[in-house]
């Protein structure tokens, strides 16, 4: 017991963090639950290096500690920090300042038990822990958009929550266990197999926010605070999808589900882009290119279990996948949410144009940026498992992207300075986390064999 | 090897440098060009001694980014440097009314920066990079002039255009890498088979749009609503070099197959553009043209197996061309406009720039000694010697006599008429730069035989190709001066006008067939579903959107699907009707068919 | 299987179609968490007739359903206080009127 405690040191000292910093926020010190939330988040990622490159469990098997799960720690809880920052910059001040940050934490938790699930029930606590934080921090402001995207959220997730609990009492009845690891039990009963499948899709996709079911995203990340926009798009969607590669890898494969994968995959990004070319809020428009990006993660997931690639690819794309989208959403902080905010502000503001630049490339997959060396893994690994046609989809998805991701950065250079007032603002802690997001967004490419070193 | 390092580094460190100072953009531009200028010159001493410079950097893994300085890869290089600080010091004069010197000498050092990276790249992946890196700053210097009419439109297509055919080098390099297990390009080489043919095909799709091959070359004369020293740094000797480049380095790797369509794609853009570049109004834009036509005949060299013959034509074009560029330059400050009409006698208000004008324009067409002679002799002789010879020479000796004629005809246009001379702001620099090109333009045949042996190939020699060259240039010359354009062209010219961008060929060819194509469906739909309504509007809107915009064809394509895609989008849009209920039937109803269909495929198997 | 299994699926599917139909077809945010119960509670009959029938050596059914009564009650909690902060800003939990963000 105290072996299997002892690999849990990272979730156990976020626990703790989050019980000192509700203490605090109660005491009315937000100032304190700031620093011990940042120290708790930092600490907790230290832990978590001496755990790289086990592959066991504990609890009997319900909950692992794999490559998988050891790197979500490594860039969950670092980018939970990064929002935290961006959280105090824009909510700083206000009432119960400090509840932001207990609740960043715990969704943080929930994801990061999604991320490690062994067994279904995990599953279900995942998503309901990583999903009741959203709720409340969507609705922080209180005002009709966030209410309304709170309330919209919260009907999107519920029904989707139960319809998974729903599906997956079949795999109950199935495998007899509720441990994922027993999934190739359904050898034989491809019906059962399928419908539980379909369940976790809903469930886990609806998290992850995959056509078509990705509906309350945008109204979501518009209506919640923008530092609370750019938290979910990054840390409960990477968990849904690291779930979601824990539950197939033990799959059997005859039941077509990489192929139901694929498909879902290319519905998503096509989708994402399609919508994001016309939006005209830059917020909505990260929105759409989240759904889309959410889309090449699947090209990982559709090789789980006949590439080696899979793994490496998904951990390196999670990685460049936060850092950059999170800068892009730090950028949209500093400069505004609508598209004419935008006009002209590269000139004005030179070293945010360029990091805002930086972010886009980065998300369209341009070399060298971190963006690229994902995608790069992910169509290596969705060709060894045999998809090449998903591939060349997902690289002609690439060029609509470009055209989606340009429309910024054209309005950023090209269109005359209209309004001279709406100069950008400069907050020092989101300046901190652009600083941070450039650094690994360009660093990310270079250290990609360092970064997977450790893997093996 | 620090000095790759060095020839990438000093241009973008002095880029940086420009942006944070903000100041001090000529001095600091000039030292950039100046140290990639020694470091490649002492990069190319090393490759004549032997050595192969190397530098490995961390990348994918077990994929270093690499580049290296072999005795092509430093030519090129040093190349790119000389040209690029020659129009350097050309800008600092030209540009000297400019308001924002900051901005345009910043991205032309990024550009040279990522010039040289391309040249250089030992690996498909930095390869790629670089190769994005250099379209998104010509996208940067077309629009340089942004707040000018048409410019952000030039640009954008330019991007458009050049960004559709990149999609082909993506393509190639997945190929190569995922065939021979390596992105070391040297390595990729020795592919074979099927995968050669398929990635030479779209390595040649990646060529044609940066070297604007037909039918993707409308977008290079329209880029010429950029400054003049961008035209011709970026669209005569170096961001249009990189096609032909990619070419010249792959040709190893390419199957006769594939050589036959490299060589018959440059001969049909040799002389369409040719045709053009004679019946063009503006001189910058009859450059351009004649750019297309000169990179035509350098594929031409490829497909006839003689990469050596395209690549010295690139070495002399380059200095050629942008001496040319230059002197268009200068006349354009002079009379404030680039139409041919308005220059009529701009050539004797400055007899000087318009000798050095006029001996870039004698090299181009192939006169001896000057440079250009020497490398057209050695492409018409490669086509005679190679296997094609009957489909690829008539070919190489059409573009040459084209040459002649367009080169001629911007001659007479600018020594007949009348003077009027205004002084113009800056011209010492700008002579400057000028002389130092048309030298390079006149003397480069001498370097010619030292570049064989750095090489170690040789070219074929043929007194048949001199000859038929020779008089071939010398007719066009001839005809070019003494017939005007109209009557040259005959029944072509208001085809040639129009870019044959290829308003009654295309539109029989392409917009027809898809109005009939569209008018069947919306037949067929009254009695059939939705679907094909959907198939027939879309066939309709290609099809309208065609004919709607100014210059039809491929460029009317390209902007029917962007529009095409704005629709879709904005039809994405719709389904997002913010009714959670009408969202999650959405929701509810796909689960159910993605269900159904899973069970189906179990049930029946 | 045995038709006291039958039985108890039959009973659990409707309850899911139940709770699906009124999740879709309810405007109020109170009537759809109603609907979300049922289809919760459909699982949980599941989940008891599979653990009684065909596993009944293995604890986990049980302790699924336990986990799933713990969902729903911190759901419907949570669901309520949304409603509440909904009610204040606007005065209603009506989803119809809620389409300010769309698009």
């Amino acid at each position: 017991m105290a072996a299997e405690l002892a690999l849990l040191t990272p979730e156990i000292t976020l626990l703790l963090t989050i019980v000192f910093a509700l203490v605090a926020e109660m005491l009315r010190l937000p100032r304190i639950a700031l620093g011990v939330a940042l120290s708790g988040l930092l600490l907790a990622s230290g832990l978590s290096l001496p755990l790289l490159g086990l592959d066991s469990s504990v609890f009997g098997g319900t909950y692992r500690i794999d490559g998988l799960s050891v790197w979500a720690k490594l860039i969950l809880l670092p980018a939970t920090a990064l929002s935290i920052l961006l959280a105090r910059a824009e909510l700083g001040g206000s009432d119960r300042e400090g509840t932001v940050y207990v609740l960043l934490m715990l969704v943080t938790l929930g994801s990061l038990v999604l991320a490690s699930a062994g067994d279904t029930m995990l599953l279900v606590l995942g998503v309901l822990l990583s999903g009741l934080g959203s709720f409340a921090l969507v609705a922080y402001p209180r005002d009709d958009a966030a209410t309304e995207a709170a309330m919209k959220f919260f009907v999107f997730a519920s029904v989707t929550g139960a319809v998974m609990i729903f599906g997956l009492s079949y795999w109950f009845g199935g495998t007899g266990t509720t441990l994922l690891s027993d999934l190739s039990r359904l050898e034989d009963s491809r019906l059962i197999a399928s419908v539980g499948l379909v369940a976790v899709i809903v469930g886990l996709g609806y998290k992850a926010s995959l056509v078509p079911f990705h509906f309350w995203a945008p109204d979501a990340y518009q209506g919640a605070p923008v530092s609370i926009a750019a938290y979910m798009s990054v840390v409960p969607k990477i968990g849904a999808i690291l779930a979601l590669a824990q539950v197939v890898r033990d799959l059997p494969l005859g039941s077509d589900w990489p192929l139901l994968v694929a498909v879902i995959s290319v519905l998503t990004m096509t989708y994402g882009y399609l919508a994001a070319l016309v939006q005209g809020k830059v917020v909505r428009l990260l929105a759409y290119s989240s759904i889309a990006q959410a889309g090449y993660f699947l090209l990982a997931i559709v090789a789980v279990g006949t590439s080696p690639l899979a793994t490496t690819s998904l951990i390196i794309f999670s990685a460049a996948y936060a850092v950059m989208n999170l800068g892009a959403f730090a950028v949209v902080m500093c400069i505004g949410r609508s598209l004419d905010d935008f006009a002209a502000a590269g000139r004005r503001n030179v070293a945010i144009g360029i990091a805002m630049v930086v972010f886009l490339l980065s998300l369209a997959g341009i070399p060298p940026l971190a963006g690229f060396v994902g995608k790069f893994l992910l169509f290596g690994a969705a060709m060894d498992a045999g998809f090449t046609w998903l591939a060349i989809v997902a690289i002609l998805n690439s060029v609509l992207s470009l055209a989606v991701y340009l429309r910024i950065v054209v309005v950023m250079y090209r269109q005359a300075d209209t309004q001279a007032a709406a100069a950008p603002v400069s907050l020092p802690l989101v300046n901190l986390v652009i600083v941070v997001a450039f650094a690994f967004t360009l660093g990310i490419g270079l250290a990609a064999q360092a970064l997977l070193g450790p893997m093996g | 090897m620090s000095l790759i390092a060095s020839v990438i580094l000093a241009p973008l460190v002095a880029a940086v440098l420009i942006l944070l100072l903000r100041r001090a953009a000529v001095a600091l531009a000039l030292l950039g060009a100046s140290i990639a200028l020694l470091a490649s010159i002492a990069l190319l001493s090393d490759a004549f001694s032997g050595v192969t410079g190397e530098l490995l950097l961390p990348g994918l893994p077990g994929m270093p980014l690499r580049l290296i300085a072999t005795p092509l890869t430093a030519l090129l290089s040093t190349l790119v440097a000389i040209i690029a600080g020659l129009v350097l010091v050309y800008a600092v004069g030209y540009m000297r009314q400019d308001d924002e010197p900051v901005r345009f000498f910043a991205t032309l050092l990024l550009f040279i920066a990522a010039m040289q990276t391309l040249v250089l790249a030992g690996d498909w992946v930095l390869l790629l990079a670089a190769w994005e890196l250099i379209g998104l700053c010509s996208y940067l210097l077309i629009g340089f002039w942004y707040r000018r009419s048409g410019v952000g439109s030039a640009a954008s297509r330019a991007f458009l255009y050049t960004r559709s055919a990149d999609l082909g080098l993506y393509l190639a390099a997945f190929i190569l890498i995922a065939e021979a297990g390596s992105s070391d390009i040297a390595t990729t080489l020795n592919t074979g088979g099927g995968a050669a043919i398929a990635a030479g095909l779209l390595l040649l799709v990646a060529a044609m749009g940066k070297s604007a091959q037909t039918p993707l070359h409308d977008w290079l004369q329209r880029a010429m609503a950029g400054p003049t020293p961008v035209s011709a740094l970026l669209h005569s000797a170096t961001l249009v070099a990189a096609g032909a480049i990619l070419l010249i380095r792959t040709t190893p790797m390419l199957p006769a197959e594939t050589l036959l369509v490299v060589g018959v794609v440059g001969g049909i853009t040799t002389v369409v553009t040719g045709l053009i570049a004679l019946g063009e109004r503006d001189l910058k834009r009859l450059l351009a043209a004649s750019t297309s036509s000169q990179y035509g005949l350098m594929l031409v060299a490829v497909g006839a197996g003689v990469p050596l013959a395209a690549l010295l034509h690139l070495i002399a074009h380059a200095a050629i061309k942008s001496s040319l560029f230059l002197g268009a330059g200068v006349f354009q400050h002079g009379r404030e406009s680039t139409a041919l009409t308005k220059l009529q006698g701009a050539g004797r208000e400055r007899p000087r720039i318009f000798l050095a004008f006029a001996l870039a324009a004698l090299a181009l067409a192939g006169i001896p000694p000057l440079s250009g002679f020497f490398s057209k002799d050695a492409i018409i002789a490669a086509t005679l010697a190679s296997p094609t010879a009957l489909l690829l020479t008539p070919f190489a000796l059409a573009g040459t006599l084209l040459t002649g004629a367009y080169m001629a005809r911007a001659l007479r246009v600018l020594w007949h008429g009348d003077r009027q001379q205004r002084p113009i702001a800056g011209l010492g620099w700008m002579a400057a730069g000028l002389a130092g090109l048309v030298t390079l333009a006149v003397t480069l045949g001498a370097a010619f035989p030292a570049i064989e042996t750095l090489l170690d190939s040789t070219l074929p020699v043929s007194t048949l190709a001199q000859v038929l060259g020779l008089s071939a240039a010398l007719a066009g010359l001839a005809l070019g001066w003494l017939v005007p354009a109209p009557r040259l062209l005959g029944p072509l010219l208001p085809w040639a006008r129009q870019g044959f961008a290829i308003a009654g060929g295309f539109d029989a060819w392409i917009v027809r067939p898809a109005f009939a194509i569209a008018r069947g469906c919306e037949r067929v739909e009254r009695g059939l579903y939705a679907a094909v309504l959907a198939v027939g509007r879309l066939g309709l809107a290609i099809g309208q959107a065609a004919r709607r915009s100014d210059d039809r064809g491929i460029d009317g394509l390209i902007f029917a699907l962007v529009r095409g895609m704005v629709d879709l989008g904005n039809r994405a849009r719709t389904l997002q009707s913010g009714l959670i209920h009408r969202e999650m039937a959405i929701t509810v109803v796909a689960t159910a068919v993605i269900l159904s269909v899973l069970l189906a495929t179990s049930l029946f198997r | 299987m045995s038709i006291e299994l039958l039985i108890a699926l039959i009973t659990g599917a409707a309850l899911f179609g139940t709770g699906i139909y009124g999740a879709l077809s309810q405007t109020n945010l109170v009537m759809i968490m109603m609907g979300v119960e049922l289809i919760l509670a459909g699982a949980m009959i599941n989940l008891v007739a599979f653990w009684r029938y065909l596993h009944p050596d293995n604890p986990a059914g049980q302790m699924f359903v336990l986990i799933i009564m713990t969902v729903m009650a911190i759901e419907m909690a949570v669901g309520f206080g949304v409603a509440i902060a909904r009610f204040r800003a606007r005065g209603s939990v009506e989803m119809e009127e809620a389409t300010e963000l769309k698009g």
